[in-house]
């Protein structure tokens, strides 16, 4: 099983406690550590590099020798396609071959779209016209291109990358639309943290499906699945210590993401994240929930959110530290 | 808008009492070399006590290394070094969103701990770029490029704001994160026009001076820029103008022309297309002769006659050098010898202090 880490920052956390944790992956052999997109947020309170991603790949890169680095993900139709292929193209060059671009249609409200003077209608034109685009300018050393939204003349985009073909692309979303155009390009499904272990399976079945009518080895497609990790010294501290984060994710977080969990809001407490959604509790715990998720789905790849809400660094270190050192050989 | 902050103050000052003058290193691709040759360079222009380094901007054919995402190279410049800044020499604003730049680069400044020097430019070196990324360059001489810059500087210190303009609605946003300089990066503004001039000047910007003025040229354009920016109510002289020159350090003058001669040559001919059109402007289609081009404007020649030609620069008033020591075209062990002879040599000579310190650990 791939062990990735996913940089999601707390309210709490800078970027330089985001760059310790990415560093500490690195060096505790972390297969990944993925970063997210996000723009006019103020939960992170400007702490943090989520506006620029690929900029801050490009540092991580820099400072890391082994960790693939993710992008989960870059929000398509907010840029041009050739600068996405240029900026991801370069940070695949200087990470030496790291690179796992993620992409998605539309950011998390329709500010994102207003204030980048696209509207949400469009998004699915451009994002699609836009993947075109990105692999001709990563894999062919010449290419026009001639769609609704983006009309290019022959032209060369350098540098190229160090992956060839190119740099796996990995499909974030959870609408019909967006999983349909995925299956047609065989791009691996990234599937959400928040939900329940029914809806995932279901879902990693939907997707399954969907990539062998579009004539792809499915099983040999991995889909990395997000799982919320708390590693304590016994499961009552685990619990005490991520009460406050479950009641504001549940408060905040769950309003928005309300689509993903299939759940009425009532339905949605501490006690069912708990049981259904976190791998939270002692070494032994988290092994047993781990194993049992390993049967439940298809888990050849899961990525580690470990810091997030009122998750502090300290917190989130120290619960990184146990699962590398006690978690980790086992499930592996 | 105001000008750049005064933190840039101390350099100014002690040039007034006629001894500092500060030193960036313009930082190309290479053609030979690979992506850690230029790291390199950046590392060692860091041990050996240059200011700054500067990235330009270039897409597709002329790009090639590093050049289409100077945000991103300059990242990973910045996870490699301590202490130079690093500018970009510059962003075209017509390419990109001004939210995407405002945020990129206050990312960047962060990561560097506050070491931006953001340097802007209304056009690319070729159309093509304009009309691939669907900004017009006409549109950059007619407000473009100015409500993006406001943009910019908006997104950077107000904490929300909203924007109106013929090429830019922008509902009540709050773009995070802010920079980490206060109360914003410098802005520096590429201008080859008197109108782009008059523009920064007015606005308090430092401009850019390319490397095609001849010292005469040179003066009546610090003239220019000077007036206009006291005229605009600004105080003082709180910032530094980079000029840039094409220089190479060697042994002697015959050697220095010599191992430059070739690639330099083959840079102007096949990478720098803007600089071929000026150069031809400058002299004719059939005056355009290397000889005459180096006499006019490069600095190419032994320690002694790299200083002298230095110190006419600053006698009319140049304060910072931006130096090209290092080609597209040139051999990446080349250019680390220059860039070492030009440190050890040439620098000393406008430093209060001598970079000894600095110098001792640098053993190549």
């Amino acid at each position: 099983m791939k062990i990735g880490f996913y940089a999601t920052g707390s309210g709490t956390s800078t970027h330089v406690d985001l760059l310790r944790q990415i560093e500490y992956a690195d060096e505790t052999g972390f297969d990944s550590a993925w970063l997210r997109e996000r723009h006019f947020h103020p939960d992170h309170q400007g702490r943090n590099f989520f506006t620029s991603p690929l900029v801050a790949a490009s540092y991580i890169a820099a400072r890391t020798k082994h960790i693939r680095i993710g992008i989960a993900s870059r929000i398509l139709p907010l840029d041009h396609p050739i600068h996405i292929a240029e900026d991801g193209a370069t940070v695949d060059v200087i990470s030496d071959g790291r690179l796992d671009l993620g992409i998605a249609r539309v950011g998390e409200n329709e500010l994102y779209q207003l204030a980048f003077g696209v509207t949400t209608e469009e998004t699915r034109g451009r994002f699609e016209e836009a993947v075109e685009i990105l692999i001709k300018a990563w894999t062919l050393p010449q290419f026009s291109y001639h769609g609704t939204y983006y009309s290019i003349p022959d032209i060369s985009v350098y540098p190229k990358p160090v992956q060839k073909p190119h740099p796996p692309i990995y499909l974030v979303g959870i609408s019909s639309g967006t999983f349909k155009f995925g299956a047609t390009r065989g791009f691996p499904l990234i599937l959400a943290g928040a939900q329940p272990v029914a809806i995932v399976k279901r879902t990693q079945e939907e997707y399954y499906r969907l990539l062998s009518d579009h004539g792809f080895p499915a099983r040999e497609i991995e889909l990395p699945v997000n799982r919320f990790l708390y590693v304590a010294e016994s499961n009552q501290q685990a619990i005490d210590e991520t009460r406050e984060a479950l009641n504001t994710f549940i408060h905040r977080g769950a309003t928005a993401i309300r689509d993903y969990l299939f759940r009425a809001p009532e339905e949605i407490t501490p006690e069912w994240l708990y049981d259904e959604v976190c791998i939270f509790g002692d070494p032994d715990t988290c092994i047993k929930k781990l194993n049992e998720l390993k049967q439940a789905i298809d888990l050849r790849h899961i990525i580690c959110t470990f810091n997030y809400y009122t998750i502090d660094h300290e917190r989130c270190r120290k619960s990184m530290e146990r699962f590398v050192k006690y978690v980790l050989p086992y499930v592996r | 808008m105001t000008g750049n902050s005064p933190s840039q103050r101390d350099g100014r000052m002690k040039q007034e009492e006629g001894m500092v003058m500060r030193f960036g290193l313009f930082i190309m691709g290479t053609e030979s070399g690979t992506y850690q040759d230029i790291l390199e360079q950046v590392q060692v222009a860091e041990e050996l006590g240059f200011d700054g380094v500067w990235l330009g901007e270039r897409h597709f054919e002329h790009g090639q290394l590093l050049y289409s995402s100077p945000f991103h190279a300059a990242a990973a410049m910045a996870a490699k070094t301590n202490r130079i800044r690093i500018g970009t020499a510059g962003r075209i604003l017509a390419l990109d969103h001004p939210i995407h730049v405002a945020e990129d680069a206050a990312t960047l400044d962060i990561l560097s701990g506050g070491r931006l020097d953001l340097g802007v430019t209304r056009a690319g070196l070729d159309e093509r770029f304009h009309q691939i990324f669907e900004r017009p360059v006409e549109d950059t001489r007619q407000g473009q490029f100015e409500e993006a810059l406001e943009i910019i500087v908006k997104a950077w210190t107000c904490e929300r704001f909203a924007y109106e303009g013929r090429y830019y609605q922008i509902p009540e946003i709050s773009v995070l994160p802010k920079p980490l300089q206060k109360p914003r990066p410098p802005i520096y503004v590429v201008a080859v026009s008197r109108l782009t001039m008059a523009f920064a000047a007015q606005k308090g910007y430092p401009v850019f001076i390319g490397a095609l003025q001849t010292p005469r040229e040179l003066k009546e354009t610090l003239t220019f820029y000077w007036q206009t920016f006291r005229e605009a109510g600004h105080n003082g002289v709180a910032v530094d103008l980079p000029v840039n020159r094409f220089l190479c350090v060697g042994e002697s003058n015959a050697k220095a022309r010599e191992v430059i001669a070739e690639p330099f040559w083959s840079f102007i001919q096949h990478k720098a297309p803007d600089l071929k059109l000026a150069l031809q402007g400058k002299y004719g289609e059939k005056g355009f002769r290397l000889e005459r081009f180096l006499e006019d404007f490069c600095i190419f020649g032994d320690p002694d006659l790299c200083v002298t030609r230095i110190k006419e620069l600053q006698d009319i008033g140049v304060t910072y050098l931006m130096c090209t020591l290092n080609f597209i075209t040139m051999e990446h062990k080349l250019c680390l010898k220059s860039m070492e002879r030009f440190a050890t040599e040439v620098m000393p000579h406008f430093k209060e202090a001598p970079h000894g310190e600095l110098l001792a650990g640098v053993t190549r």
